[in-house]
C-alpha cells in the first residue's frame, strides 16, 4: 500500500509530460491521496517490493519516524499546490518528481535505493535551481551535488563490502570491522551537500537567492527535513552513532559561519539563504548529541524552521515596496522572523530551549554558547530587515495573491499557537526521535524472525 | 591493483575541479570521478578465476563472481549519464547568458 505513495506521483509525472498543464490541477489530489494512505496505515508497515524477503529484496519501511516525516513532507507539498501561481509552466512535472523521490527517500529501507532517490531528488533540484534563468548557480549545484552523490555511492559500496548487505536493518545488525571510519566519512561527504554543512554549502545562496519563489520554498523546507531524517537514520540507526563528533564540529562551524555571513548580506533573500544554512547546522549539531531530548529538540527545531521559512521565502521574493499597504503579510513575516530568532512566546523559543537544556544535561557547554551567539546575530539582522520593510514609505501595494496571503497568515498563527501549546509539534518530533534511537525495534520490524 | 587506478582517477578528477577555470572541464572532471567509482564498484565484486554469473549447461557449479555490484553499476551509469546530460544542457544556457564558460569572467559579469 505504501509503495503507492511513490508510484502514483511518478505515474502522473510521466502523464504530465504528454498532457501539459494537467499536473498543476492533479497535484493537490495526489498529495491528498498520499495523506489518506498515511492516515489509514498503522505503523510499523514493512513492504517487500516484488515479494523478496527483507535482506535480499528492497523493503519500504513505515515506522514512527518515517510516518511523521512523510506526513510533514506531504503537507508541505499540499500547501505548495494551493499556491499554483508560483509554479511556472513546465515545472509541475519537476514538482511531481520531487514528491516521488522525497517520499521514496524517507520510506526506503535500502541504502542503494536511498542513493537512487537522493540522485533523483538532486536532479529535480538542479532543474528547480535553474528556475528564473539562473544557469550558473544551477551548474555549481550540479557539480558539487554530483560529486557528493558519487561519494554517497562509494559509502554504500563500502558498507556492502564491509557488512555484506545493502539493507539498512541488516547492515545495522552486522558489524563493519575496520571500514567504519571510511563509511562514516563518505556518508558525511555524501549527505553534507544536501544537509547544507559548512564547507559544502557554497551553492545555497546562489540557488536560493535567484529571485524565484518556488526554489527556496520547496528546497529549504521539505527536502531539508527529509535529509535531516536520513542523516539521523544513517548515523544513529545504521552506524550506531559512530563518528558523530565530526558531524558535531561541522554543525557548530556551519552555525557560526552561516550567521556571520547572513549578517553581512545586503539582499534579503541572500540573508535568508545563509540563515537557512545556519539553522541546518544547528539541527545537525543537535542530532549529533545522540540522546532522546536533543533529537526531539533537533526535529522540533527543524519543523519550526521550515514553517517559518515557508512564510519568509515567498514573502521575501514578492515584497519590494515594504509592508505599509500589506499589513497582514507584514504581520506573518514578523511572526516568522521572531520565531526564527527565538523570542519567548514564539515557536522557535521552545525548540531552542529544549536543545539548550538537553545539551546542559549532557554536560556540553559549547553548543549552548554557540546557540546564544547565533540567536544574537539572528536578532541583529532579522530585526534590521523587519524595521527596514515596515518603515519604507510606499503608496502602492505589492500585489500579493490572496491565497499566498491566507496561507502565510494561517502558518504564522500556527507558529504563535505552537509557542504557547507546543504539544502538536513536540509529540511528532518525540516519536521521530524515539523511533530513530530504537535500533533494535527497527531491525526486528524489518528483518522479522531472521 | 585496479583499486589504485580508480583512486588515482578520483584524485585527477578532484584536481581538475579545483584547478581549472573552464566550466566544461569541471563537467569532464565530474564524469571522470563517476567513471572511477564505477570501476571501483565492479572491481569489488571480481574474484580471480571465476566466471560470469549466468546459469547454463557449461557452468553446472555456480563458480561465479558477485553479480550484485554489476547490477548496481548499471544503475549508477544511467544516473551518471542523466546528470552529465543535464550539466551539458546548463552549459549551453550559461554560454547563451554570459557569452563565456570561464568562471572568472562569469563572476565579473554577475557584479
Amino acid at each position: 500500500m505504501i509503495s503507492l505513495m511513490i508510484a502514483i506521483p511518478l505515474l502522473f509525472a510521466f502523464v504530465s509530460i504528454v498532457f501539459k498543464g494537467l499536473a498543476k490541477y492533479a497535484l493537490p489530489f495526489i498529495v491528498l491521496l498520499n495523506i489518506l494512505i498515511l492516515l489509514i496505515a498503522s505503523t510499523p508497515v514493512v513492504e517487500n517490493i516484488g515479494g523478496w524477503k527483507a535482506p535480499f529484496g528492497i523493503s519500504l519501511v513505515l515506522d514512527d519516524a518515517s510516518y511523521y516525516v512523510v506526513l510533514v513532507v506531504n503537507l508541505i507539498f499540499l500547501l505548495l499546490s494551493l499556491i499554483p501561481q508560483i509554479i511556472d509552466k513546465g515545472y509541475d512535472t519537476i514538482i511531481l518528481l520531487l514528491l516521488t523521490s522525497t517520499n521514496g527517500l524517507v520510506l526506503t529501507g535500502d541504502l542503494f535505493n536511498s542513493f537512487v532517490f537522493i540522485e533523483i531528488t538532486a536532479a529535480a533540484a538542479y532543474i528547480l535551481a535553474y528556475h528564473r534563468n539562473n544557469p550558473y548557480g544551477a551548474f555549481k549545484y550540479l557539480i558539487i551535488g554530483g560529486i557528493s552523490g558519487s561519494f554517497y555511492l562509494l559509502g554504500t559500496i563500502f558498507s556492502y563490502v564491509g557488512a555484506g548487505s545493502l539493507n539498512m536493518a541488516h547492515i545495522s545488525n552486522n558489524s563493519f570491522g575496520q571500514l567504519t571510519a571510511a563509511i562514516a566519512i563518505l556518508f558525511i561527504l555524501g549527505l553534507g551537500v544536501e544537509a547544507k554543512l559548512f564547507p559544502l554549502a557554497g551553492w545555497v545562496p546562489d540557488v536560493y537567492a535567484s529571485g524565484s519563489s518556488l526554489t527556496p520554498t520547496i528546497l529549504g523546507t521539505a527536502i531539508t527535513f527529509a535529509i535531516m531524517y536520513l542523516t539521523g537514520r544513517i548515523f544513529i540507526t545504521v552506524l550506531h552513532g559512530t563518528f558523530l563528533d565530526v558531524l558535531y564540529i561541522l554543525g557548530l562551524l556551519t552555525v557560526i559561519v552561516g550567521e556571520v555571513a547572513a549578517l553581512r548580506q545586503d539582499k534579503l533573500l541572500r540573508a535568508l539563504a545563509y540563515s537557512s544554512i545556519a539553522q541546518a547546522g544547528l539541527v545537525v549539531a543537535a542530532i549529533s548529541l545522540n540522546n532522546i531530548d536533543s533529537l526531539t529538540g533537533a526535529y522540533f527545531h527543524s519543523m519550526n524552521d521550515l514553517t517559518a521559512k515557508f512564510i519568509l521565502f515567498p514573502i521575501a521574493t514578492v515584497v519590494i515596496k515594504g509592508f505599509e499597504k500589506d499589513r497582514l503579510a507584514g504581520f506573518a513575516f514578523s511572526v516568522a522572523s521572531f520565531s526564527l530568532i527565538g523570542f519567548p512566546l514564539f515557536a522557535g523559543f521552545r525548540s531552542k530551549l529544549l536543545i539548550i537544556s538537553s545539551a546542559f544535561s549532557a554536560g556540553n557547554y559549547i553548543l549552548p554558547a554557540v546557540l546564544f551567539f547565533a540567536s544574537i546575530v539572528e536578532a541583529a539582522y532579522l530585526l534590521k530587515w523587519n524595521i527596514k520593510l515596515w518603515f519604507e514609505k510606499s503608496d502602492t501595494s505589492n500585489n500579493i495573491p490572496w491565497n499566498l496571503k491566507t496561507i502565510v497568515l494561517v502558518l504564522s498563527i500556527l507558529l504563535l499557537i505552537i509557542g504557547i501549546y507546543p504539544d502538536l509539534y513536540l509529540d511528532a518530533s518525540r516519536k521521530i526521535a524515539q523511533s530513530i534511537l530504537d535500533t533494535q525495534g527497527y531491525i526486528n520490524s524489518v528483518l522479522g524472525g531472521i | 591493483m585496479i583499486y589504485y587506478i580508480s583512486i588515482i582517477l578520483i584524485g585527477i578528477g578532484v584536481y581538475g575541479l579545483l584547478s581549472q577555470k573552464n566550466l566544461f572541464k569541471h563537467l569532464i572532471s565530474l564524469a571522470l570521478i563517476d567513471t572511477a567509482i564505477n570501476l571501483f564498484i565492479v572491481s569489488t565484486g571480481y574474484i580471480n578465476g571465476k566466471e560470469a554469473p549466468i546459469y547454463s549447461e557449461f557452468t553446472p557449479i555456480a563458480n561465479f563472481v558477485d553479480p550484485l555490484p554489476q547490477a548496481l553499476v548499471l544503475t549508477a551509469i544511467v544516473i551518471g549519464v542523466g546528470v552529465l546530460a543535464l550539466g551539458a544542457a546548463m552549459l549551453i544556457k550559461i554560454k547563451e547568458k554570459y557569452g563565456t564558460l570561464n568562471v572568472e569572467e562569469i563572476r565579473r559579469g554577475d557584479k
